[in-house]
């Protein structure tokens, strides 16, 4: 565990090396130390990952996005820019780590995560997208892990049926009927 | 030369910036993924029974390795017009963590 004064320095350096346009997230070390700051909620951090939203460059959308996720609890602000992101990003990773965040951060149904199911041109988004609604629908993770196995053997695809179907298959009428009503 | 003769002219390519980062993610982040987070499987089987976690580690893995299989397929689909240093780098790569996706060992 880190000490205050260690987040502390950790954040100065990964906030230095941002500021520099040709550092790198990925492949350097500093996907960890960004991790470490999530890691203990150090609250300097969530307001960098939220400016990181918005940068230009995908490594710095990609791990902010995937922080902000795992790590803290989002305001409604913060969470439509995430959705925009789902929606537009060019880099499908930025996409991918949308899904889950707007799904860990919103309640069952969320439009924009349908939207991603239904239209994104990449398949491993539109998993994201349908695993984020099952665990949002309030499907026992063993459940989801083995429906997200089915779509991998090819078994099912991940589409608005499928969901449908599963949250009937766990006797989920409550989020069953809220679908129903999207 | 007329157009598509142009195509066979293409010399092939060294990565580009973001592909070099892709390789450079997939060779050296995995290990400090897993040293971050040590008690994965244990934490994974609390979310199985029902346990609220504190972080969401294990949907945190989840979406870590679609990001990484998006990184991998986005490889392979530029490999062919990329020169023999960068294809080498693209296969070492791509072998080094679709070993850990299909049997979780590197």
């Amino acid at each position: 565990m880190n000490t205050a004064e260690d987040s502390k320095s950790i954040f100065e350096k990964v906030r230095a090396l941002s500021s520099q346009e040709e550092a790198r997230v990925y492949g350097t070390g500093l996907w960890k130390l960004c991790h470490r700051l999530a890691n203990v909620g150090y609250p300097p951090a969530k307001e960098f990952f939220i400016k990181g939203l918005e940068d230009p460059r995908w490594d710095w959308r990609r791990v902010s996005v995937e922080l902000l996720g795992s790590h803290y609890k989002l305001e409604h602000q913060v969470i439509d820019k995430i959705c925009h992101l789902l929606l537009n990003d060019p880099d499908s990773g930025v996409r991918i780590a949308s899904a889950y965040t707007i799904g860990k951060q919103t309640p069952f149904p969320e439009k924009n995560i349908i939207h991603a199911l239904v239209i994104d041109s990449s398949e491993l988004v539109r998993e994201a997208a349908f695993s984020a609604l099952l665990e949002q629908a309030g499907v026992a993770y063993k459940t989801k892990l083995r429906e997200l196995d089915r779509v991998r053997a090819k078994e099912i695809t991940p589409n608005l049926d499928q969901v449908k179907r599963i949250l009937i298959d766990e006797n989920l009428s409550t989020s069953s009927a809220l679908l129903e009503e999207k | 030369m007329m157009r598509f003769e142009r195509i066979l002219q293409t010399e092939p390519k060294p990565l580009t910036s973001d592909e070099r980062e892709k390789v450079d993610h997939l060779l050296e982040d995995l290990d400090d993924f897993l040293e971050e987070h040590p008690n994965l499987a244990e934490e994974a089987a609390r979310k199985a029974n029902g346990e609220e976690l504190e972080y969401d580690h294990p949907g945190e893995a989840e979406q870590y390795l679609r990001g990484v299989e998006q990184d991998i397929a986005h490889l392979k689909s530029v490999r062919r017009s990329r020169n023999t240093e960068a294809q080498a780098a693209i296969n070492q790569s791509v072998k080094n963590d679709q070993s850990w996706l299909l049997s979780g060992e590197k």
